[in-house]
């Protein structure tokens, strides 16, 4: 038993046909070739990832965009309400996965759910927005202030009419999440106060559906 | 040379796959970091071109803004920029100035003669640089000096200050 181990190895040292060096530097190029393999599937996976985030983006930024066009247009100006279809956002998309659109009184955020992550874009809004239909806008300033805020009405309040301007900030905070099947609806409102002396518009932009 | 040529040692022979390997795992590094840099260059771009469109539209509401108006529609009174550039004279003018925008945009408003003789600033307070980045939007309009109707071309910059991107 001995000998024959001994004969083994000996058989081992002897040879010289080099077939652990092959051996070795076969599996190093295996390996080597794996590792570039996996790295260009992850890479061309994210890409993927990266243009999927754009094509959100875009819809993120047309959506703000809309919602700040309105709001920078003043009084005097023709444009004073738009609608905008959620659906056509969905169909721009060149993957069907379920798109989901919030609004808040700072932000659009639109987040793809896709294959159990999450792929989200964000934009800050420009001018003071409010996810209140004219209506509920109305109905709420009048509970809470006794006056609707119209020109006729003024809501009555002390210079820097921070009450108002609070109140309406905590209104601010709630988001709309966007119906897809519904349209959106962008208008611009003035809510006017008073302390007594003067008359001054407080200028907002409403998202609603 | 000859002696390079006629080597027949082989000493790199056994290992050429290895090299060859190594090579090309260095050229997709390489690959990989231009590609990532090239993106990184492209993202700061886009997003400076987006802050810079947003800051450029309220640039143009600015410049339309009525209250400024002179005694003509294109025209900007130096008189309302006198009092909007200091808020202690009309705090109420100055208020509505800043009001119908966002409350977490920090922005002011420069402006100018383009002889460099006049220059306001409208500022509401909380406009501290700290490191932050600043994105310039600029209109050209025509300013209108006191009431004898003296017009000076100028210009109106909004600066928009952000956290950096980065």
């Amino acid at each position: 038993m001995k000998k024959q181990k001994e004969v083994c190895i000996h058989h081992l040292i002897t040879d010289d046909s080099a077939w652990a060096d092959l051996l070795l530097s076969k599996t190093a190029l295996i390996l080597a070739t794996v590792t570039i393999l996996m790295a260009v599937y992850s890479l061309a996976g994210s890409s993927s990832d990266l243009v999927r985030k754009d094509e959100l983006e875009i819809i993120t930024v047309d959506i703000a965009s809309n919602i700040d066009s309105m709001g920078a247009a003043h009084s005097d100006s023709s444009i004073s309400y738009l609608e905008l279809n959620p659906e056509r956002y969905e169909q721009q998309l060149t993957l069907k996965s379920d798109l989901n659109i919030s609004i808040s009184g700072e932000y659009v955020f639109c987040t793809l759910k896709e294959n159990g992550h999450d792929i989200s874009a964000a934009r800050q809004l420009s001018y003071r927005t409010l996810t209140l239909n004219p209506q509920e806008l109305r109905n709420i300033l009048t509970g809470t202030f006794g006056a609707d805020g119209n020109i006729s009405q003024p809501i009555i309040s002390v210079f820097p009419y921070a009450d108002v301007t609070e109140f309406l900030a905590g209104m601010g905070t709630d988001e709309l999440y966007v119906n897809m099947s519904k349209e959106i609806h962008i208008q611009r409102t003035t809510i006017f106060v008073t302390d007594g002396s003067e008359v001054n518009g407080l200028e907002y932009v409403l998202v609603y559906q | 040379m000859s002696s390079f040529t006629s080597d027949e040692r082989a000493l790199l022979e056994p290992n050429n796959d290895i090299i060859a390997t190594a090579l090309v795992v260095i050229g997709f590094v390489v690959f990989a970091a231009i590609l990532s840099k090239t993106y990184i260059a492209f993202n700061d771009n886009s997003h400076a071109l987006e802050n810079y469109e947003q800051a450029a539209m309220i640039v143009n509401d600015i410049a339309s803004y009525p209250p400024l108006q002179g005694s003509r529609q294109e025209l900007i009174s130096a008189q309302t920029l006198d009092l909007l550039a200091d808020s202690s004279q009309d705090p109420q003018s100055h208020y509505m100035f800043f009001h119908r925008f966002s409350s977490n945009l920090d922005f002011y408003v420069e402006a100018r003669t383009d002889d460099g003789n006049y220059h306001w600033t409208i500022s509401n307070g909380n406009t501290a640089l700290n490191g932050r980045d600043v994105i310039a939007a600029s209109v050209p309009v025509v300013i209108e000096l006191g009431s004898n109707a003296r017009c000076e071309p100028g210009t109106i910059t909004v600066k928009l200050v952000q956290n950096g991107w980065n």
